[in-house]
C-alpha cells in the first residue's frame, strides 16, 4: 500500500463527527489557552477535519514571525548578501595579510632589544676574511632565550632601506627582516626556532629594496641541537 | 432654576471620558502596526504573493484595522481578527488569480475527467474490507501512534508541523510513525505486493 492509497483510505475511514471549529477555538488551541477537555476535543476534530487543519496550518504560519525573515529575502537580497559575504571575506583576507606582512616586515620583531640574548656572533663578508674568516662557529648549546644575536660588519654603503634574508643550507628562506636607515655594524636577532635541528650553517644576505644583493655572510654552527 | 441633568449630556460626557484622544488612538494604532505588520506581510509572502502585492495587502488590512479600531481589542481577539482578514484576502486573491489564469486549463481537465474508471463489485468489496481493517488498526493503535499516522498520511503535515501540533520532538514523531507503519505492515502483510 503506497502513501497515496493510504491517504485515500484514510480520507474515507476518517470522517469528522463534530462540527467545524471557529477561528477563536483554533486560536485558543494554538495558544494553549484551552482546558484539558477542550484541548482533547479540538485536537480530535483537527485530526479528522482537513479544512480546520488547513486553518491551523495557516495560523501557525501567521503566528510564526520568523517566517517573515525567511520570505522577505528576495533573490536580489540573496545575491546582495552573497556579494557582501564575499566582500567581508576579501576585507578579512586583506586585513590578515596586512597584519601578517606588518609583523613579518617589522624590524622590531627581529631587532628586539632583549637583554636575555646569550649568544653574540660577529660576522664578516667574504672579502673581509682577513678580519676573522668567512663565518663564525657558534655553539648551539650557548643559545638561550631562543634568539641568536648576530652582528654584521660591512664596508659597503647601505641604502636607506634594506632587506635582510636568512637562508638555510638548502637555500630555503627561513627569516626575513626589513630595516630602515641602517647603521653599520648591523645587529639582528635570529629566532633559532626557525632553524631545523640538523642545520649546520646559515646564509645571511643583505639586499636593497630593488632586490640587488649588497652583501652576503655565512654563519656556521658546531652542534646539532638547537634549544 | 433647573438642576436636572439632560440624559444626552450625560451619555456624551461618559463617552468622552472613555474615548481616548486622537493622539492616543494614533499611538495605539502605530504600536499595533509595528507589532504585527511583519506577521501579515510574511504571511502573504509565504502564500506565494509577490512582495509588491504583499505590501499592498498589508496596507489594506491595516486600513481595515484602523477603520474598525481593532487595535483597541485585546490581543486574543485582535490576532484572530487580523489572521482571518489576512487569510480571506489571500484566498480571494488566489481564487481570482486561478480564475484569471486557470480557466482554460480547467476546461481541458474537465474533458479528461470524464474517463474515470470505477471499480468492479469485487474490487469494491475488497476496497471496503481494506478500509475497515485500516480503521480498525488506526482505532486500536496507541494514541500517539494513531495521531502521528493520521497527521502524516491523512493531513499530510510536515514533521515540523507535527512537532508543533503534538508538542513532541522530531525523533519521537519519527519513532511513532515507524511503529505505526509496522502495525500496518503486520495487518496488511498479505497485500504487500500492492
Amino acid at each position: 500500500m503506497n502513501e497515496l492509497k493510504l491517504h485515500q483510505y484514510l480520507t474515507i475511514a476518517l470522517q469528522p463527527s463534530t462540527p467545524c471549529l471557529s477561528i477563536n477555538e483554533i486560536f485558543s488551541f494554538f495558544q494553549g489557552d484551552q482546558s484539558e477537555i477542550e484541548r482533547e476535543r479540538t485536537e480530535e476534530h483537527l485530526l479528522q477535519c482537513p479544512a480546520c487543519m488547513d486553518t491551523w496550518r495557516d495560523l501557525r504560519l501567521f503566528m510564526n514571525v520568523e517566517t517573515f525573515a525567511k520570505t522577505n529575502r528576495s533573490p536580489k537580497t540573496h545575491q546582495l548578501m552573497k556579494y557582501l559575504a564575499y566582500a567581508a571575506c576579501l576585507i578579512m583576507a586583506i586585513g590578515l595579510g596586512a597584519a601578517m606582512g606588518t609583523w613579518w616586515l617589522a624590524p622590531e620583531n627581529s631587532l628586539s632589544y632583549s637583554q636575555e640574548v646569550a649568544a653574540l656572533v660577529e660576522l664578516y663578508p667574504q672579502h673581509m676574511t682577513f678580519r676573522g674568516g668567512p663565518g663564525q662557529l657558534v655553539d648551539r648549546d650557548s643559545i638561550h632565550a631562543g634568539l641568536l644575536s648576530v652582528v654584521l660588519n660591512t664596508d659597503q654603503e647601505l641604502p636607506a632601506d634594506i632587506r635582510i634574508s636568512i637562508e638555510n643550507t638548502h637555500g630555503t628562506l627561513v627569516h626575513k627582516i626589513s630595516i630602515h636607515n641602517p647603521t653599520t655594524p648591523l645587529c639582528i636577532l635570529v629566532p633559532v626556532s626557525l632553524l631545523s635541528s640538523n642545520e649546520s650553517s646559515l646564509f645571511i644576505f643583505i639586499h636593497d629594496v630593488q632586490g640587488n644583493l649588497i652583501e652576503s655572510f655565512q654563519l656556521k654552527t658546531t652542534k646539532g641541537t638547537v634549544k | 432654576m433647573d438642576l436636572s441633568i439632560q440624559p444626552n449630556d450625560n451619555v456624551n460626557h461618559a463617552f468622552d471620558c472613555d474615548k481616548p484622544s486622537a493622539g492616543k488612538q494614533r499611538e495605539l494604532f502605530n504600536a499595533f502596526y509595528q507589532k504585527h505588520c511583519d506577521r501579515v506581510f510574511g504571511f502573504c509572502r509565504n502564500r506565494g504573493i509577490s512582495t509588491e502585492e504583499s505590501r499592498e495587502f498589508t496596507q489594506d488590512i491595516f486600513m481595515s484595522v484602523y477603520i474598525n479600531r481593532v487595535y483597541n481589542f485585546p490581543e486574543n481577539q485582535a490576532l484572530p481578527w487580523l489572521f482571518t482578514t489576512a487569510r480571506n484576502k489571500v484566498i480571494s486573491y488566489m481564487r481570482s488569480t486561478m480564475i484569471r489564469h486557470g480557466h482554460a486549463n480547467s476546461v481541458q481537465r474537465a474533458g479528461q475527467e470524464w474517463h474515470v474508471s470505477y471499480p468492479s463489485p469485487d474490487e469494491f468489496v475488497q476496497e471496503s474490507d481494506r478500509i475497515s481493517r485500516l480503521r480498525l488498526v488506526i482505532e486500536n493503535a496507541p494514541p500517539m501512534v494513531r495521531k502521528c499516522l493520521i497527521l502524516k498520511y491523512f493531513q499530510q503535515l510536515s514533521y515540523d508541523e507535527m512537532a508543533d501540533f503534538l508538542g513532541l520532538s522530531l525523533n519521537t514523531i519519527k519513532t511513532h510513525i515507524k511503529r505505526g507503519l509496522q502495525l500496518l505492515r503486520i495487518q496488511f502483510r498479505d497485500q504487500t505486493d500492492e
